[in-house]
């Protein structure tokens, strides 16, 4: 069958990204910061989507839309929740999954799904940036490293330090003392991601670990944090080569369903 | 006198026409807003729960409106709740209003202190018109009930959302203005053939049913719970609350007065997971969820405010409760930081999570995720 192009839409509070699909091939897929317009964002990251898939939005079947702002993409023909989309779109790249990990900019997610990738439940963290990437990313700042550089600098540390605060405002309040303390940068940025593995599996612990375990989202991109966390558990995880847009392509395949729904 | 006391859903109106019936003056607060949460948050302290803070809000802006009196159940612990009055009572006198404020407490099978206060509070009436008010109330609590037990059924079915929210708003107001019994009958008959007139859809399985448990002040209030309720019927799915307020009164209140505590059979359930009170309704929650399961419902929902002790008990049995007898739990705690985004995206992915349970289990075909 001659199947239509679809997207999926993943708004979220940091970054957007879109993903086009057809099939099981994609085709194209964007990733752009938020900032503080997000349907101008979702429109942008579908653009640059489309321009890398060569088509035109005229071509796509079905778009659906995920994140926070999901609501903010009046184009799209049905809205999704993260979770859900997370879900499908883990199991498609990694079809063992049966634990999902995003640790996303605002918030981070623990959700447990069966063979057909479907979830069975779902933790989330609660009004909080511990365990998140916007923790990191505060942190980056007051070590004035960049935030993509923090896992291979967390390689090099030597000394075990502990941030004991969860809290990311008082977790700074540390970091600044160990700075004035004259501890290495490196060892500070491993003790920070030991925080956020720490954070996370406790999420995780609610949910139960289930073999095997995908990690998506930004966070997935820094290698100190997926290796805390991957003892933490006692397993090793799997990395998608893109983990930021396993959102969006989640929300794609489900506009592929749809879409083959639509034309029954 | 002019008699004010804080919102818990639509108490208002029972409580409202029991005491005017009583020939006294009622001044109600407006409904909960923002600005009755600022309010309440600035004058209370940080760690009460959301309860208190709104009763607060609610107080002062009843008093803004001329309100001098203010009504306020009691309690007797484990839970906070049964100090609040007192510690209401202290921060408005700190705040400088002058009120004065009757603090009901639970009769704990002595009446006699129950009717000398409630004596001085009504003055000289007629036992006449004690009992024609007493049955208004009651009419109209029972009234709500029913309409609130409709309308869960109806929703999730609606053609066009918001159809059952709308025509309920109307109603409910028809049931306030109703002064006399005969006219709360009317209303209350009126709206239930309104609400089963609305048109719903007949095709597909049945909607999936959820159980909301928790801590009452949250279960009945939309205004503090982000109105799960109506959201999760506008997601599809039909709720049963725990708690209506007439079964409440029927088991506290009336079997308080007359002690006929029995043994409750509800609580039996909750005795493998928990054995004694704990306060508040933790002991409720548990049970309720267990009843929910063995009624075949499709997941439970508990409510609660920031750091409910009694509440806090049950959250950490619920998993064992739900791992044994196979129901999705999802608690959802509120206090003045929580955001109806998070609380949609939360209820969205219970209603995925629980439709694709149904298509596991084979109850249904594979369906469409939920979307909006």
């Amino acid at each position: 069958m001659d199947r239509l192009p679809v997207a999926g839409i993943d708004v979220g509070s940091l970054s957007a990204e879109a993903v086009i699909m057809r099939g099981d091939e994609v085709l194209g897929y964007s990733i752009l910061p938020t900032g503080a317009d997000s349907r101008g964002a979702a429109e942008k990251a579908l653009a640059v989507a489309l321009e890398n898939a060569h088509m035109t939005a005229g071509d796509l079947a079905f778009i659906v839309a995920t994140g926070y702002g999901r609501i903010s993409v009046p184009f799209a023909n049905k809205r999704v929740t993260e979770i859900t989309c997370h879900a499908k779109g883990a199991h498609f790249l990694f079809p063992k999954t049966r634990t999902v990990i995003d640790i996303g900019g605002q918030d981070s997610k623990v959700i447990q799904i069966d063979e057909s990738g479907r979830v069975v439940d779902f933790a989330m963290n609660d009004k909080c940036a511990a365990g998140t990437g916007r923790f990191l990313e505060v942190m980056a700042r007051a070590l004035e490293v960049d935030l993509e550089a923090m896992g291979d600098l967390s390689k090099k540390s030597r000394k075990h330090l502990v941030i004991s605060s969860m809290c990311t405002v008082f977790a700074e309040s540390e970091v600044v003392s160990l700075i004035a303390r004259g501890e290495a940068k490196e060892d500070i940025i491993s003790a920070l991601h030991e925080s956020v593995a720490e954070r996370v599996s406790s999420l995780a612990q609610r949910v139960g670990v289930l073999h095997q375990v995908t990690m998506t989202g930004g966070v997935a991109k820094n290698e100190g944090v997926v290796r805390s966390l991957g003892q933490k558990l006692g397993m090793p995880m799997n990395i998608p080569p893109e983990p930021q847009i396993v959102g969006a392509l989640g929300a794609a395949i489900i506009s592929r369903e749809l879409a083959d729904g639509a034309g029954r | 006198m002019k008699l004010t006391f804080a919102h818990m859903g639509h108490l208002y109106i029972p409580i409202g026409a029991l005491f005017r019936h009583l020939g006294l003056e009622v001044v109600l607060p407006p409904p909960s807003s923002k600005r009755t949460l600022s309010l309440g948050c600035q004058n209370s302290p940080e760690f009460a729960c959301l309860p208190l803070k709104v009763n607060v809000g609610n107080y002062i802006e009843a008093i803004e409106r001329g309100a001098d009196t203010i009504v306020m159940a009691g309690g007797i612990g484990p839970c906070r709740f049964g100090f609040y009055g007192e510690v209401e009572r202290e921060i408005l006198q700190g705040l400088g209003y002058e009120f004065t404020m009757f603090i009901i407490d639970p009769p704990q099978g002595k009446i006699g202190p129950l009717l000398k206060q409630l004596g001085s509070l009504v003055g000289p009436v007629k036992p006449r018109d004690v009992i024609y008010a007493l049955r208004l109330c009651w009419e109209k609590v029972t009234g709500i009930d029913r309409l609130n037990r409709l309308a869960v059924k109806v929703r999730p079915r609606e053609v066009t959302r918001g159809e059952t929210t709308r025509t309920m708003t109307d109603i409910l107001a028809e049931v306030d203005r109703a002064e006399t019994i005969d006219a709360t009958r009317a209303a209350v008959n009126r709206g239930l053939s309104r609400l089963a007139g609305i048109p719903q859809r007949q095709d597909g399985p049945p909607p999936p049913r959820v159980g909301l448990v928790g801590e009452i002040y949250v279960v009945l209030e939309p205004f503090v719970n982000l109105e799960v309720e109506t959201r999760l019927g506008e997601l599809g799915c039909e709720v049963e609350r725990s708690i209506y307020l007439s079964d409440w009164i029927r088991r506290h209140v009336i079997g308080d007065i007359f002690r006929i505590l029995r043994p409750d059979p509800l609580l039996s359930l909750a005795r493998p997971y928990l054995g004694h009170f704990v306060g508040g309704h933790g002991l409720d929650t548990v049970a309720h969820t267990v009843e929910y399961a063995r009624r075949g419902f499709d997941g439970v929902i508990q409510v609660m405010p920031f750091t409910c002790m009694p509440e806090i008990v049950a959250e950490s049995i619920l998993p064992r409760v739900s791992k044994e007898l196979g129901i999705p739990v999802m608690t959802l705690v509120f206090d003045e930081h929580s955001s109806d985004v998070g609380v949609i995206t939360r209820l969205e992915a219970f209603t995925d999570l629980i439709m694709q349970r149904r298509v596991r289990l084979g109850e249904i075909g594979e369906c469409a995720v939920t979307s909006v």
